[in-house]
């Protein structure tokens, strides 16, 4: 806000003197020199891809030792920053802690890559990963103020479980039963950090961290209740021979962790997280049993997002009913497609389907502007 | 208590990290170098740069899919000169026993087995880059066995 338009607002008599100055000096006080930091910005990427070119085109000649050696100072030294100053950084900005132990986590990371290029190591992918994770999570949960760390702990998770699974079933080696629930059970559990959000959200300052990594949690919770029935249109669970156990594993873990979130986390918001983690998961079984359908493989994915929505309405969670509205329209989309997909191979059949998209588009706009809580509260 | 807790914290990784870096270093120079040769080519990627694609070609054991897959070779010769390598018989006798860490079926029913340490480091003038991209070329590799049969391994490459 420039103060001459605050001087305008004044001599239109819009505004009294003692607003005016209360304006002034409260922009005075909260004033952002955008331009001074683009500057600083643009003078301190070019100094820093400076520095990155001329290490890069040195890389070779500098001996692996030294190389190692700078890396783990630089992680040394940001890790003692944290914790010799990390409260003092956060009274002044949570966001300069956040960046300091995203980017300790992702120095740590790629540590790994590091060794592997000086020792000439290789391991799965998911060996480094699972170490990094147990090494860094405890750091990323204790100081985490934003969403980025709980991208890192959540990111971390899903990709060293699907990494393990991936690595673990490779050259078309169908795994036993006992071997098939331990893979749905490694590939399910990063959803229960949603109970761990949900049980230290109450009881920690940094409420925005866990709120995202609950979030998040419940994310991938849905996506996999999602990606069931997705994998059920399309007869997807014919293939693994204990499909059906795996299915049931990962469905339990959810539905077990879904209530738990309930009991962790008193008030509305909390039931309706449980309640979709956990819908997420009763929707699994069911997925399987519709198993190369197209119709009630749909409703059932109508089900799960509508239940979305109306957990959404009664959380008041105004975005999440919108994404709830907007993936059933696009379901919808897709369906019709599914059913008709020879009209799509003439002019008339386009121009219905195109008319029908415009359709589909303006209801949902409609029903997400009409029904949708206000803006403010979310999970 | 939460002092103690974000002490932990903060000096995890360190303390993992270090550990690692260690055990790395300890294991890379406790080998003794072989001289092993291998067949690969030398692809080039945007994002990879130049790396060489290779498998062993061990002498007396060849680089035959079928017969790669042994769980222990027993390597003949006075290093860094490999002379021949035969398959390792449980509890049999061998001077310099390559024991695989990982051993599981490929698609086409052979054995591919993976041996510890034995991820060969290639120098970089071995991929050097080719006039004939993507083509197969043929390479011999300089391994450096170690010590003992689960330590790593060294190895330099050059075209022949």
């Amino acid at each position: 806000m420039s103060a001459r338009k605050i001087a305008e607002w004044h001599e239109a008599g819009l505004i009294d003197a003692a607003t005016r100055d209360r304006l002034a000096a409260y922009e005075a006080a909260h004033a952002r020199p955008l331009l001074l930091w683009a500057v600083w910005g643009i003078g301190a990427l070019a100094i820093g891809l400076g520095v990155v070119s001329v290490v890069a085109a040195n890389w070779e000649d500098i001996p692996g030792l030294v190389r190692l050696a700078v890396h783990l100072a630089l992680i040394a030294g940001l890790l003692g920053l944290l914790f010799a100053r990390e409260e003092q950084l956060a009274a002044r900005s949570p966001w300069a802690v956040e960046a300091l132990v995203f980017v300790t986590a992702a120095l740590g990371l790629t540590f790994f890559g590091h060794l592997g290029q000086v020792y000439q190591t290789a391991s799965p992918l998911w060996q480094p990963l699972a170490l990094w994770l147990a090494l860094f999570v405890p750091l990323l949960l204790l100081t985490g103020r934003s969403w980025p760390s709980a991208l890192a702990v959540m990111g971390g998770a899903v990709w060293t479980a699907w990494e393990y699974v991936w690595a673990s079933s490779r050259y078309g080696v169908e795994p036993d039963l006992g071997w098939s629930i331990w893979l749905a059970l490694v590939v399910a559990l990063p959803v229960l950090f949603a109970l761990l959000a949900a049980w230290l959200g109450g009881r920690s300052p940094r409420e925005d961290f866990w709120e995202r990594l609950e979030q998040l949690a419940l994310a991938y919770a849905v996506a996999g209740g999602s990606l069931a029935c997705a994998v059920a249109s399309f007869g997807g669970f014919d293939g693994p021979t204990h499909a059906l156990a795996s299915v049931l594993t990962c469905g339990a873990v959810l539905v077990v962790g879904g209530f738990a979130v309930v009991l962790a986390r008193p008030g509305v918001s909390g039931q309706m997280a449980g309640a979709i983690i956990a819908g997420s998961g009763l929707v699994m079984p069911l997925a399987y049993g519709a198993n190369d359908t197209t119709i009630p493989a749909a409703i059932l994915f109508f089900a799960l997002w509508a239940g979305i929505g109306a957990a959404a309405l009664a959380a008041q969670w105004r975005r999440g009913f919108q994404q709830a509205v907007g993936v059933i329209a696009l379901r919808l989309i897709i369906l019709s497609f599914e059913l008709a997909g020879d009209l799509l191979m003439n002019g008339l059949g386009l121009i219905l389907a195109g008319v029908m998209i415009l359709g589909v588009a303006w209801g949902a706009v409609r029903v997400s502007k009409r029904f949708a809580p206000r803006a403010g509260g979310e999970a | 208590m939460i002092r103690y807790a974000r002490l932990a914290a903060a000096a995890l990784p360190l303390l993992g990290l270090g550990t690692l870096w260690a055990m790395s270093d300890r294991t890379y120079n406790s080998g003794t170098e072989w001289e092993v040769p291998i067949a690969g080519y030398d692809p080039r990627d945007y994002l990879r740069g130049h790396y060489v694609e290779f498998s062993y070609d061990w002498p007396g054991v060849g680089s035959d899919p079928a017969q790669i897959g042994p769980e222990a070779l027993c390597l003949f010769g006075t290093a860094p000169r490999l002379d021949r390598v035969t398959t390792l018989e449980q509890g049999g006798p061998c001077a310099h026993p390559l024991r695989a860490s990982t051993t599981r079926k490929a698609p086409s029913g052979s054995t591919i087995s993976r041996f510890e340490g034995f991820s060969p480091q290639i120098a970089c003038e071995a991929a050097t880059p080719s006039k004939e991209e993507g083509s197969a070329r043929k390479f011999s590799v300089l391994a450096t066995p170690r010590p003992t049969s689960t330590a790593s391994t060294t190895a330099t490459a050059s075209p022949i």
